[in-house]
């Protein structure tokens, strides 16, 4: 019974730790990656289909039994991607406000003040969510390739 | 094989090539967004809906003009803080082709920049001189909004923040030359907050 425990509460923590670091993909490496997988299956199924307005996911989500497993596959994890790489950025000001106040008191918000202040902070000394919300908005790597 | 085997072979051939020769000139998002930075805060003063009506009125009033040496209708949007990209669409449609949805999530990514948000863009929409001045206009301004549906929805571009325009072929890159394929652009022009 203890050994289930442990292996319980080791394969929580791999798996929390898997999800918390994985990182979001820039949108035009998501959707990159969408063009190719599906390459065929846009071709054969959503031809004239336009990318906005959220059409070409509602006719490849139509087509899910036809579309290859390529394809399937890479849609759900860049979908995914770019909902949590949007939420993140939506919300960073109100995950980050404990930080922001401890480590960026006085910083006037507006042309990424906050935001370059916040990732000159070590990230061990930020909140794991906090920090999980910097990465998920790929405003780390962004300034990294700066 | 006949002859028209042989062309589909070529085109195939030499659109591979072009696809290999793209990816080296991959366009990179922070080069976008600092080309966008910078807006004076002295505005344009020119909104949407007046530059809609502005290429509207040039055509009526101006029947007949020859496309070779068109003035721009507006040259003060060249001065702009901008950034402007090619994007192929089906023919006479406005959808985007699979192969340029990399070139809408650059400016998708470009738009999401920290040093960007709170800033307002129009997305003006260029044809080149071929066919009817009406039509050019028209279906810039559907591929226009095509572009813009796209920031939105997949990408979660605030929707206040962009405007679509197409300009047909009123604003031309080249008019020297005004059916050459150089005419045919986007431009995300940065308008202020």
């Amino acid at each position: 019974m203890k050994q289930m425990y442990f292996f319980f509460a080791l394969s929580f923590l791999i798996g929390g730790i898997g999800t918390s670091m994985a990182q979001t993909l820039s949108f035009a490496d998501a959707i990159d990656q969408l063009a190719r997988a599906c390459r065929a299956d846009l071709q054969k199924y959503c031809k004239g289909v336009e990318l906005g307005g959220g059409r070409i996911r509602a006719c490849l989500d139509a087509k899910q039994g036809m579309i290859s497993a390529n394809c399937q596959q890479t849609r759900t994890r860049i979908y995914q991607s770019i909902a949590r790489r949007t939420a993140a950025q939506r919300s960073i000001a109100q995950i980050c406000s404990a930080d922001i106040q401890r480590f960026c008191p006085g910083i006037v918000a507006g042309d990424a003040n906050v935001l370059t202040c916040m990732l000159d902070v070590k990230p061990s000394f930020i909140s794991r969510a906090c920090n999980q919300a910097i990465t998920d908005t790929g405003w780390r790597t962004e300034r990294a390739q700066q | 094989m006949k002859v028209h085997q042989i062309c589909t072979v070529l085109a195939l051939i030499l659109s591979f090539a072009f696809t290999t020769a793209s990816a080296q000139t991959r366009l990179n998002s922070n080069e976008i967004a600092n080309s966008l930075q910078g807006a004076t805060d002295a505005q344009l003063g020119l909104t949407a809906a007046s530059l809609r009506q502005a290429a509207l009125d040039n055509i009526r009033n101006n029947p007949g003009q020859s496309a070779v040496g068109r003035p721009l209708l507006f040259p003060e949007l060249e001065n702009q803080a901008q950034f402007t990209v090619e994007i192929i669409f089906d023919f006479n449609s406005a959808a985007i082709r699979p192969e340029s949805y990399r070139t809408v999530g650059s400016m998708a990514d470009a738009l999401h920049n920290p040093i960007l948000l709170g800033y307002k863009f129009l997305v003006i929409g260029h044809t080149d001189a071929v066919g009817s001045r009406e039509s050019n206009l028209h279906l810039s301004q559907r591929r226009a909004e095509a572009i813009r549906a796209a920031l939105i929805n997949p990408f979660g571009i605030d929707p206040a923040r962009l405007e679509a325009v197409g300009l047909g072929e009123e604003q031309l890159r080249d008019p020297a030359h005004p059916d050459s394929q150089i005419n045919r652009r986007v431009q995300l022009i940065n308008i202020g907050r």
